[in-house]
């Protein structure tokens, strides 16, 4: 009974840490306000550019399993949506990390509907809800 | 003082440097330390149980060796926990968030942060930030390690 027990606990460790990828995205199950907080350095609760693209190389760094350098559609579960279009004008479906960031970052544009250059929680929210 | 106390420091004055590899007091204090303690303990022991020059040299000798082996296995075990803290905060920890490691045996005690990550060539790289309490004292450095096709990080420069 122990044993199965402590099998239990590591699926359970092993499935939180999976899903701890996905916070770096701009994708449809993202806790903005999480997201920002994690990265905000300067702490004006935005994200300015800068913050944003050191959240989004950290993200592919993460979602990137095998190390590989690059991603697979599959590792883009739960991603943005340039992101997924990004790779899926990839004839051999993986994607690199300049064209990930460039992709994130017409998310970026997209979310910042006031030109300020700079993402707040709430942008981020409805841009989310937006692309659902 | 008898003479043969007077020889067993003799005798200790010449061989704790060479026991210690020249280790001096800042570079490798347990060593040091633990090299000098050892061999005045087997130095006076002999002396005290009436051994003549070569016991007592041999004791020195023993001692000072037994002892800064004792001082560097323990600043290893320190060197060990550090670099395994090291690994896990690049290969898992996001930037900002310390991994932490402590020697329950020296009382020194670590943390090993991630600030930035980067690729150079294909390669992932990683920033990070390095704080060592020794004694209550804290000291940080700065780092950059990239990843090796073997999943090991070696630190740049």
């Amino acid at each position: 009974m122990r044993v199965i027990f402590r099998w239990l606990g590591a699926a359970f460790a092993l499935l939180f840490l999976a899903s701890a990828p996905v916070m770096g995205q701009l994708g449809p199950t993202l806790d903005a306000r999480a997201w920002v907080k994690q990265h905000d350095r300067n702490g004006d609760g935005k994200l300015d550019r800068e913050e944003f693209h050191k959240a989004v190389v950290e993200a592919f760094f993460f979602r990137d399993k095998d190390k590989r350098g690059y991603l697979m559609i599959e590792e883009l579960k739960e991603a943005s949506p340039e992101a997924l279009k990004a790779v899926r004008r990839k004839a051999d479906g993986r994607i690199t990390l300049q064209e990930y960031v460039n992709a994130m970052f017409k998310d970026f544009e997209a979310a910042d509907t006031d030109h300020d250059g700079l993402l707040s929680v709430e942008e981020i929210e409805n841009y989310i809800r937006s692309a659902r | 003082m008898p003479r043969s106390v007077m020889r067993c420091v003799a005798i200790l004055l010449l061989v704790v440097p060479v026991a210690t590899g020249c280790a001096s007091v800042e570079e490798n204090p347990k060593a040091a330390i633990g090299g000098l303690g050892g061999a005045a303990l087997g130095g006076l022991i002999a002396a005290a149980a009436g051994g003549g020059g070569p016991a007592i040299a041999g004791a020195v000798i023993g001692g000072a060796l037994l002892g800064a082996l004792a001082g560097n296995m323990l600043d290893q075990r320190d060197k060990r926990m550090a670099a395994e803290a090291q690994q896990r905060a690049l290969e898992s920890a996001p930037s900002g968030k310390p991994v932490a490691w402590t020697n329950p045996d020296t009382g020194h005690e670590g943390t090993v942060t991630p600030v930035r990550t980067y690729q150079s060539g294909g390669t992932y790289c990683r920033e990070f930030q390095s704080d060592v309490i020794v004694g209550g004292k804290s000291e940080k450095a700065y780092g950059t390690a990239c990843r090796q096709p073997d999943g090991s990080w070696k630190i740049q420069g």
